[in-house]
């Protein structure tokens, strides 16, 4: 294990940035007000099927290449860079790893191969409107009646809820947390897009009224949703990696040509202080998520504290980039035809999905506390 | 955090951690690159010959010089990492630095007198760099060297040089080309810190000790043959020394690793009504946000390491990891002094203080660690320039 990609990883990450270089550069922010930005079901395909990232980190049996989260997060960085909008995440992180760890072989064999090919979308609803993420004990409910389980109850916050084909939720079940798959089309599910403040990742919300489900394993999900969360934080980590990055390229090429008082503005200390800074940062993010990458999946503290350490320090880095690149740009930057905003706005929200970093810190805490010393 | 290292050098970690328990003299009792007390240097130089004999220190150095010959930094990472942790002296004064610069650009003559002197702990070497007037732009040296036929005579004044007081020669920069552009005209000695004309004044810091010194150079004659390099060719010199230096990237991290410990223990430690600081959720919450940097910056310091094993590793990588340690350590030492409470008012003169007032002198030397070295701001322009490319700025 190291803190540098290996070359396989590292032909992974050239293949995904030519790809995104070619295919992704020219979008543009949607107009304000008229929704989250639709993404390309031809370039879809192509990134699954084709390439096969949405396989990469599941099992070889199910037509996957049975790596793991830390090719995960060289896909995320790549995405996070071009913010380019399509289901990945959701699909192959957020259901896909959560189908690949349930332990329920039927659930993995129903829906891991339709992953792969890219012919379906999905996504995990954990979230409710109470505003927590795991949403432990869900106020969501699980009935068995006469023709199997239904679900009642309100799922938000859900990522690309409104497109995806399958949706995987947690209810209370009679014998703790449940996880169960709901397809779009079920009888008594209705969905909402929500006007959310990153258009490049669709919010939506999910009403689910006596709506017909298949329950995924047996017994309480909670440890093993618990275990998939902290590889979602891993690879949103990463994510967040790749939008800092992005940022600090944008505001280095801008003070390297725009020029005011005569000279480029990155000449002045002010600015290349900032920039030197974002550097650091994008940096020590980077170690923090490629180590969170390489633990998270394997039991242990080690992967829940390497998560806390990337999510709290990749968050506040992304999000410092993105607020001082708008402001290297000056003018330009607080356009809506410059994507700047674009990044503070994945970078906000990124924050606060699946824990906020006061969140990650208060678990850290605890969990370096329970470690005795520092390891 | 760990990453998976190999068994070979899993077992040296060990068989160095072990060796330190049993031989290493006196533990650190202040944070920081510190002076020992004048009883302790003759142990110091025992101890410096043990290091070097066990191949624990000058490892890279050719066999015919006694080295290992051993190319790979990551037993040097090992033994820095470890010295650290058990806060353990290790080499003291410019050892290490004068070594980088005697095996790149010395004469075998050079090399002979000095670096066997160097490994037995016979010669403590000092860094005569800094000036009242070159501190961050060190280019800007003033110290002048005048030849006088096989001699060269060295005025000037040095400041900021670490154990000048035991050190037996000095890794000089002088200016001998005022003519020249400012890097061009430096050159390299090796001076004879006893040689007449040497005066050291001792330097009272803000810590109340006095770790550095100030050196006088007053008409002191340097043999010709004790210039390191070529005349004029100096600042070459200094740059080649520089790379001897990169086992502290390794070493910074694991007092920071130290420290988050004892941090920990402090915010246990049962408060003024008998409560602990850890049970007010701003306090978990700084202290997250303090662990958070302290493991990201170790987490640094391993990419930097294993980009330097690969030799991928970039100009700047040192100076970034500087620059996040060190803010960082300025943030868990400030952070040490405010979970005392009201204790934090004592210092290590009072035996009642916390720690044995440890952390009311490591805030105080938390300055040094962003000053030296290349103040932060320096180091910043540094890595704006040359990591990304910005335009220098026009220089005098």
């Amino acid at each position: 294990m190291s803190l540098s990609l290996g070359e396989e990883q590292e032909e992974l990450r050239l293949l995904v940035r030519t790809f995104l270089d070619d295919k992704a550069t020219s979008h543009r922010p949607p107009p304000p007000g008229t929704g989250p930005q639709k993404y390309d079901g031809g370039l879809w395909r192509q990134l699954s099927g084709q390439l096969g990232l949405t396989g990469l980190a599941v099992p070889e049996r199910f037509g996957g290449a049975g790596l793991g989260p830390a090719e995960l997060g060289v896909v995320l960085e790549e995405m996070g860079r071009a913010l380019f909008p399509s289901p990945f995440f959701a699909t192959a992180v957020l259901a896909g790893q959560t189908v690949t760890h349930c332990g329920d072989e039927a659930a993995m064999e129903r829906w891991l191969p339709d992953i792969v090919s890219g012919a379906l979308t999905a996504t995990l609803a954990t979230a409710e409107p109470d505003g927590s993420w795991a949403a432990d004990p869900p106020a969501t409910v699980a009935d068995r009646g006469r023709d199997g389980w239904v679900l009642s109850g309100t799922k938000t916050y859900v990522v690309d809820g409104h497109t995806a084909d399958l949706l995987l939720v947690t209810a209370r079940c009679p014998d703790g947390v449940g996880l169960f798959g709901v397809p779009a089309t079920a009888p008594g599910l209705t969905r909402t897009v929500l006007d959310a403040l990153d258009p490049t990742r669709p919010l939506a919300r999910i009403r689910l009224g006596a709506t017909p489900a298949s329950r995924i394993g047996t017994g309480d999900a909670s440890e093993s949703l618990a275990a998939v969360r902290d590889l979602v934080r891993a690879a949103l980590a990463a994510e967040q990696v790749g939008g800092a990055a992005a940022c600090l390229d944008m505001a280095v090429g801008h003070a390297k040509t725009r020029e005011q008082f005569g000279r480029p503005i990155g000449s002045f200390q002010a600015i290349k202080h900032k920039c030197a800074q974002l550097l650091v940062e994008v940096e020590c993010a980077r170690s923090a998520a490629r180590f969170a990458g390489s633990v998270v999946g394997s039991p242990g503290t080690e992967a829940a504290i390497a998560a806390a350490v990337a999510r709290s320090y990749c968050s506040e880095a992304f999000t410092h980039a993105a607020k001082e690149n708008i402001q290297i740009h000056g003018g330009i930057g607080f356009t809506w035809e410059h994507r700047a905003h674009l990044y503070l706005r994945r970078a906000k929200s990124s924050e606060l999905l699946f824990g906020t970093p006061r969140e990650e810190r208060a678990r850290l805490a605890r969990l370096t506390m329970s470690e005795g010393a520092a390891p | 955090m760990r990453l998976d290292t190999s068994a070979e050098l899993d077992a040296f970690r060990a068989e160095v951690r072990s060796f330190i328990r049993t031989h290493a003299p006196g533990r650190k009792t202040h944070a920081g690159v510190r002076a020992p007390a004048p009883a302790l240097v003759p142990e110091l130089r025992r101890w410096i010959a043990r290091l070097h004999d066990a191949g624990y220190l000058g490892r890279s150095w050719p066999t015919e010089y006694g080295g290992l010959a051993d190319p790979r930094p990551e037993p040097a990472f090992v033994v820095a990492e470890e010295l650290a942790r058990a806060r353990a002296w290790g080499q003291i004064g410019a050892g290490a630095l004068a070594a980088g610069a005697l095996l790149a650009h010395g004469t075998e003559q050079q090399k002979h007198r000095f670096l066997p002197r160097l490994r037995s702990g016979q010669d403590l070497w000092c860094q005569l760099f800094s000036e009242p007037e070159a501190g961050s732009d060190l280019a800007g040296l003033r110290t002048r060297a005048r030849r006088d036929g096989d001699h060269f005579v060295v005025d000037g004044q040095k400041v900021w040089t670490t154990n000048a007081q035991y050190a037996d020669v000095g890794y000089l920069l002088a200016r001998t080309d005022p003519g020249a552009p400012k890097t061009r005209g430096i050159t390299a000695f090796a001076l004879d810190m006893r040689a007449p004309g040497v005066e050291i004044r001792p330097l009272r810091e803000i810590t109340g000790t006095a770790d550095f010194n100030e050196v006088f150079l007053d008409g002191v004659r340097i043999p010709a043959d004790r210039v390191i390099g070529e005349v004029d060719g100096g600042w070459r010199v200094a740059g080649a020394s520089l790379a001897q230096e990169r086992g502290s990237v390794a070493a910074r991290s694991a007092e920071l690793l130290d420290d988050l410990s004892g941090l920990l223990a402090l915010a246990a430690r049962p408060g003024p009504e008998g409560l602990p600081p850890l049970g007010d959720a701003a306090v978990r919450d700084r202290l997250g946000r303090l662990a958070t940097r302290v493991y990201v910056a170790d987490l640094m310091s391993k990419a930097v390491q294993s980009r330097m094993a690969a030799g991928t590793d970039e100009p700047t990588d040192p100076a970034m990891v500087k620059v996040f340690f060190s803010d960082t350590n300025l943030d868990a030492v400030s952070l040490g002094v405010r979970l005392q409470g009201l204790d934090g008012l004592l210092a290590e003169g009072d035996d009642r203080a916390v720690d044995g007032g440890y952390w009311q002198d490591a805030l105080l030397y938390a300055r040094a660690y962003t000053i030296a070295g290349g103040a932060n701001e320096v180091l910043r322009t540094t890595i704006a320039e040359r990591a990304l490319g910005l335009p220098r700025e026009p220089r005098s």
